[in-house]
């Protein structure tokens, strides 16, 4: 889909928190290793939703099967790092600071958010859905709203009911204002408050101008992504929106929790897509989702541990879909420690969001050089 | 000496033989995850409740699993709902096959149904009144089929019918006889006699179901027939009375007369689900082996919180911060 | 102000800084007790009966063993809570030292490891900093997260050895000179050599964790001659640790750090180098109490403590979010017995950008006005506000009864002056607080003396705590 008027491209980050399980999403369905290996856990060849001759999508991943066919869905395979890291929280932490060989302090999305907006005009530049900062997305004097729920955010949200809420806030905003002789701290974190007001403030229309006819299924990613979309929707010229969809950690119990979670997940992004395409929003968004590693090859008889290689997915409109670099052998020799071979570094995915969707120079962002693929 | 190396050491006073061990840290599926509570259900199987951790919900369950560690299901219900739990404590199952739980943050006894985990009814509501509950611990049956409770930060054992109805109550906080302090759990044997573990009195009070004490043991400390902190408790057949000594880290026995028996300290090697673990990380296998210092400590217990001894005189206990059951075999 | 007043004022100051802040009926205790014994009685809290560990783990069953990074750091809360009423200063040092020797998650993955380190901070975090500096040396957590298990004879990794001179001790340079030189750096890692741990499994299946445990591998010691800041020897690393403990620029560095913890916000520790104190004067009288007790970080805190600068210096200071979160916590009265719901409000340092445990690097949390950006204030404000106006809290109940029953009748200014006095002795801009009067002088009267009048006016003072927490005052200690 081309558009003549120009739109500015925006980024929704979709992190799978705890490891999402490769093999068991994007199933090599002709292999007899896979299947020696998931003694267990194995998705039956007659189950899986084919791609091509040799593998199929998880049969929970319909929906997004459908948005495959439609070619808005390119899979990146093998996608890690050198010297995998197999502990969720410094994996996720290299992925979040694109810094594997020390521990880092700046999030790849807070340096997009400062180059987006380098006079910090806009206090909505970036949006997180969920409660606390991801590193991702932190970088000293980026400010980034992080909202746990849209019609619950804002400053002194405990008090409800006019017109002691309105009087609050009177208040709060009058406080707030600029002290003479109050010295400089005082008077930044006076400008912080009013500019966490002015968020709140923008933020709260949202889910008034928001009208739409898809329903979202009930789901703690499809809530959070249906926030996302009001937001978007709003013309606040957010650009880089972030939200995690947690409970991959499947060391147990996985057959029945994996295909939830990916069932969940890909409805989610579908009801998403839907929604911004009922809106005519949907040419200028890319989904980007990933997770720090994937799982072991071989199960455990009731889940899988932590692995290395996995598996992202860009999703939307600018997306050229199909697959994406090389799905890594799972021959026994080819194996690393029981876990697949990365073959792309998540950096030159990233480099090739930066560069190729949002116009910047990547090599501030992710730290360097690397491989890009043609996915944008 | 490696983890997978171990025959059958005995007790400290050879009374006992290690047998065997059930499960591994899970959050879900074959496993446990801080095991609280054990008992044997009417199809014979063993059910063990995890107490779980906080920012995994569905950690907090009832594991039923044969008592050679077959997996068979699970009964998940985190929650403040009817029927759910989020600080499970006790289990038992009574005499017509019904597996009531003690819930001590909602201050609930829920019930359900073995066979298929539903439902069934709950009492029980928080206050100090009679029949409300302030963190309702452990939980027994007498022979009438009566409920005894133990209402823990109440100091007190409370009687309920089956259904909930409250019967009487006995016990208030002190540390003279029939008075408690914080007692955990409870266990009825043939004959309706009652024993309490009163934790932080650091000893166990055996009484009539009706309160009266017969017979008090034990004292703070750390040698033979003293307590850091009683947990679990039941008897054998033969009478023997089973202790766990939670703090010591150790299940004290005794016979009848409470005189000092034997002391198990936990034996456990590698599980078969803990096996699966291991075959499928061998590297976390090999570092295992590689801290031989580790392994010795990781044998013994480490908090034991529940006993139970089935009819072949085989004692189970949940081992709870090493997240498995060790069975011991009576000589 | 009266003197008793002030006594009053000050002994509040001292326990936000040496402790969690305190409740009006401590801050009595403590006024009567008098300010100089107050000081002697937080700086000895071993003389105080601890807490209860049986209870911990009776309730916190899965918490105590920590097998995940939110365990831990509800462990670590609950303790910093659990010791508010009674051994603050144990808390308090704990949280200072883990500044400064900022260790995380993010590498170790070993919660048990890390909490144990904690709780070494907790033991010898008011003693000798040259001891401490041992101790540390010979942690598994520090020796895991900067890299010393691998810093071998004849191929060293200077990690550690960097840090320890950088971070820990000197700092990269005093008076606008640098304090060592990358030779130094070396020498030093190679005094370290062996120093290693046991064991670094991290997985927690089957079993749970078991702590590593420090290990001395003489074989991979190296004994040979070394050079540390001019002096040569066979120096082994506790030589270092001597060498480093008597030098000025530590001495320095150690007393900034606390001033900057304690008393006042500093500059960050990168620009220490070419800026000076922010109080010479004070850190000089800090420095020669480190030299005159050989380094015993209780006498220094004493001399601070005592000192017309600390006394002058109320309000100085952003809170951290573990200040806010746990100051909090014991002034309402919160979690006096363990409960399940402590496991969420735990979490809110991590939303207010202090993942306690898992620092943003070696280099700690910046800290001062850094604590605070749209996000973080969003969440310290509604934090606070809710708490200190919630009237099942046993503190805000308390709060609410003393003040309303002194009298029946208030005027705004009054009503305000109680809640400021309950709260610690709180103090506001003249501009806040006729912003504040306004509002509660729109109220209309506020009477006691009836039941529904009574109502209203707990209402209304309610109102005021909360939007006293909400001020930009509130945000500083």
């Amino acid at each position: 889909m081309t558009t003549e008027t120009k739109k500015d491209p925006i980024l929704v980050v979709i992190q799978l928190t705890g490891g999402n399980d490769y093999v068991n999403t994007v199933v090599p369905y002709t292999s007899s290793t896979y299947y020696d290996n998931r003694s267990n856990l194995g998705v039956a060849p007659e189950d899986v939703l084919p791609i091509d001759a040799e593998f199929g999508l998880n049969p929970a991943l319909a929906p997004l099967k459908r948005l495959y066919d439609d070619g808005k869905v390119a899979i990146i395979n093998g996608i890690g790092y050198p010297n995998p890291n197999r502990s969720h929280f410094r994996s996720m932490d290299i992925w979040h600071t694109c810094e594997p060989d020390k521990i880092g302090d700046e999030g790849w999305l807070g340096r997009v958010i400062r180059d987006l907006d380098p006079k910090h005009e806009n206090v909505l530049k970036g949006v997180n859905f969920g409660r606390g900062l991801p590193r991702s997305m932190s970088l000293t004097g980026v400010p980034v709203a992080s909202v746990a729920m849209l019609e619950a955010y804002g400053i002194l949200t405990g008090i409800q009911g006019e017109p002691d809420r309105g009087e609050a806030l009177d208040l709060f905003a009058k406080m707030y204002r600029p002290m003479i002789g109050s010295g400089p701290v005082m008077e930044y974190i006076g400008q912080t408050g009013l500019d966490a007001l002015k968020g709140a403030d923008i933020l709260k229309t949202a889910p008034t101008l928001y009208n739409s006819n898809v329903e979202y299924a009930d789901s703690p990613i499809g809530r959070n992504l249906q926030g996302i979309a009001k937001v978007l929707l709003s013309g606040f010229e957010t650009q880089v929106f972030y939200t995690m969809h947690g409970g991959y950690d499947t060391h147990a119990n996985q057959g029945p929790f994996h295909p939830k979670l990916l069932g969940d997940l890909s409805q989610a992004i579908s009801d998403f897509y839907d929604d911004l395409r009922e809106h005519e929003a949907s040419d200028n968004v890319l989904m980007f989702v990933f997770t720090e590693f994937g799982r072991r090859v071989k199960d455990n008889g009731s889940g899988t541990d932590h692995g290395a290689g996995g598996v992202a997915f860009a999703v939307g409109d600018p997306v050229k879909g199909g697959m994406h670099s090389e799905y890594p052998s799972l021959l026994p020799a080819d194996l690393v420690e029981g876990d697949l071979e990365f073959n792309i570094d998540f950096r030159g995915v990233y480099g090739t969001i930066v560069e190729k969707w949002l116009g910047l120079d990547p090599v501030p962002v992710v730290g360097g050089h690397f491989e890009q693929l043609e996915f944008v | 000496m490696t983890l997978q190396t171990i025959g059958n050491p005995p007790s400290v006073k050879g009374h006992y033989e290690y047998h065997s061990v059930i499960g591994a840290l899970a959050g879900s599926g074959p496993g446990f995850s801080g095991p609280v509570s054990l008992d044997f259900g009417p199809d014979g199987n063993l059910y063990v409740a995890s107490r779980g951790n906080p920012n995994q919900h569905e950690a907090v369950r009832v594991t039923r699993c044969t008592k050679d560690g077959e997996y068979l299901g699970q009964m998940p219900g985190w929650g403040e709902g009817e029927g759910e739990f989020i600080w499970i404590t006790d289990i038992a199952f009574n005499a017509e096959g019904k597996l009531f739980a003690t819930e001590e943050h909602t201050h609930r006894i829920n019930v359900y149904d073995p066979t298929d985990f539903s439902f069934l009814y709950t009492f029980g509501e928080h206050g100090s009144g009679e029949g409300q509950l302030d963190r309702p611990s452990g939980i027994a049956f007498d022979s009438c089929n009566n409920v005894l409770v133990v209402d823990s930060l109440n100091n007190r054992v409370q009687q309920y019918s089956v259904d909930g109805k409250f019967l009487g109550q006995w016990g208030e906080f002190g540390d003279g006889e029939g008075q408690f302090n914080m007692p955990w759990d409870i266990f009825i044997d043939g004959d309706d006699n009652v024993f309490v573990t009163d934790w932080r009195n650091d000893r166990v009070q055996k009484l009539t179901r009706d309160g009266q004490v017969l017979m008090v043991f034990g004292g703070s400390g750390d040698g033979e027939g003293q307590f850091n902190r009683p947990t679990g408790i039941a008897t054998d057949a033969d009478g023997d009375i089973y202790v766990c000594d939670w703090m010591n880290d150790r299940v004290q026995v005794f016979d009848a007369q409470a005189k000092y028996k034997d002391t198990l300290i936990g034996h456990g090697g590698v599980s078969k689900w803990a096996q699966d673990y291991l075959d499928a990380n061998p590297e976390i296998e090999h570092k295992l082996k590689l801290a031989e210092q580790n392994i010795e400590p990781k044998r013994r217990f480490y908090r034991p919180v529940s006993v139970k001894v089935d009819t072949d005189n085989k004692v189970y206990v949940a081992d709870c911060y090493r997240h498995r059951v060790q069975i011991y075999q009576k000589v | 102000m009266t003197t008793i007043a002030t006594d009053k004022a000050l002994v509040a100051h001292l326990l936000r800084r040496a402790g969690f802040g305190a409740t009006f009926q401590e801050i009595d205790k403590f006024a009567e007790m008098g300010y100089e014994e107050t000081v002697d009685y937080l700086l000895h809290p071993e003389r105080v009966p601890d807490i209860d560990e049986d209870l911990l783990e009776r309730y916190y069953i899965d918490w105590k063993e920590s097998r995940n990074i939110e365990g831990a750091l509800v462990e670590t809360v609950y303790r910093f809570n659990a010791r508010a009423g009674v051994r603050p200063m144990q808390e308090k040092i704990a949280l200072f030292w883990h500044h400064v020797f900022a260790t995380g998650l993010a590498k170790v993955l070993h919660e048990k490891t890390l909490l144990n380190q904690i709780d070494m901070f907790r033991d010898y975090g008011l003693g000798s900093y040259r001891d401490l500096l041992v101790h540390l040396a010979k942690d598994p957590a520090m020796i895991f997260w900067l890299d010393n298990n691998v810093n071998h004879k004849g191929a060293i990794n200077e990690n550690w050895g960097r840090e320890l001179l950088e971070l820990f001790s000197m700092g990269i340079g005093m008076d606008g000179k640098d304090n060592y030189t990358e030779n130094d750096v070396q020498e030093v890692a190679r005094a370290f050599t062996g120093w290693t741990m046991d064991d670094d499994n991290t997985a927690s299946i089957p079993f749970g964790k078991t702590p590593w445990l420090f290990k001395f591998d003489a074989d991979d010691h190296d004994y040979g001659e070394k050079t540390v800041l001019g002096e040569t020897g066979n120096f082994t690393g506790e030589d270092v640790i001597d060498i480093i403990a008597k030098q000025p620029s530590t001495a320095r560095f150690i007393c900034r750090h606390l001033y900057n913890f304690f008393v006042a916000d500093e500059v960050q520790v990168p620009s220490w180098r070419d800026t000076a104190p922010l109080d010479p004067e004070a850190i000089r009288i800090m420095e020669d109490a480190y030299f005159e007790s050989n380094y015993d970080i209780r006498s220094i805190l004493k001399v601070v403590f005592n000192s017309e600068f600390f006394k002058n210096a109320r309000f100085q200071k952003v809170k951290s979010p573990a200040e806010v979160v746990c100051g909090t916590m014991h002034i309402v009265g919160s979690y006096k017995f363990p409960d399940q719901r402590f496991f969420e409000e735990a979490l809110e340092c991590r939303y207010m950008n202090q993942d306690l445990l898992n620092p943003p690097s070696v280099e700690g949390w910046h800290t001062g006005k850094e604590w605070i950006d749209s996000g973080s204030l969003v969440e310290r404000i509604n934090y606070v506000a809710d708490e200190l106006s919630d009237t099942t809290k046993p503190g805000v109940r308390a709060m609410v009864d003393n003040l309303l029953s002194r009298q029946s009748e208030f005027t705004p200014e009054g009503l305000i002056e109680g809640c400021l006095e309950l709260l610690g002795y709180f103090e506001l801009k003249d501009k806040t607080r006729s912003d504040l009067i306004e509002l509660v002088y729109r109220a209309g009267e506020i009477r006691t003396d009836n039941p529904e009048d009574r109502m209203f006016a707990e209402q209304l003072m309610l109102r005021t705590l909360k939007m006293i927490g909400a001020t930009r005052e509130y945000q500083f200690a």
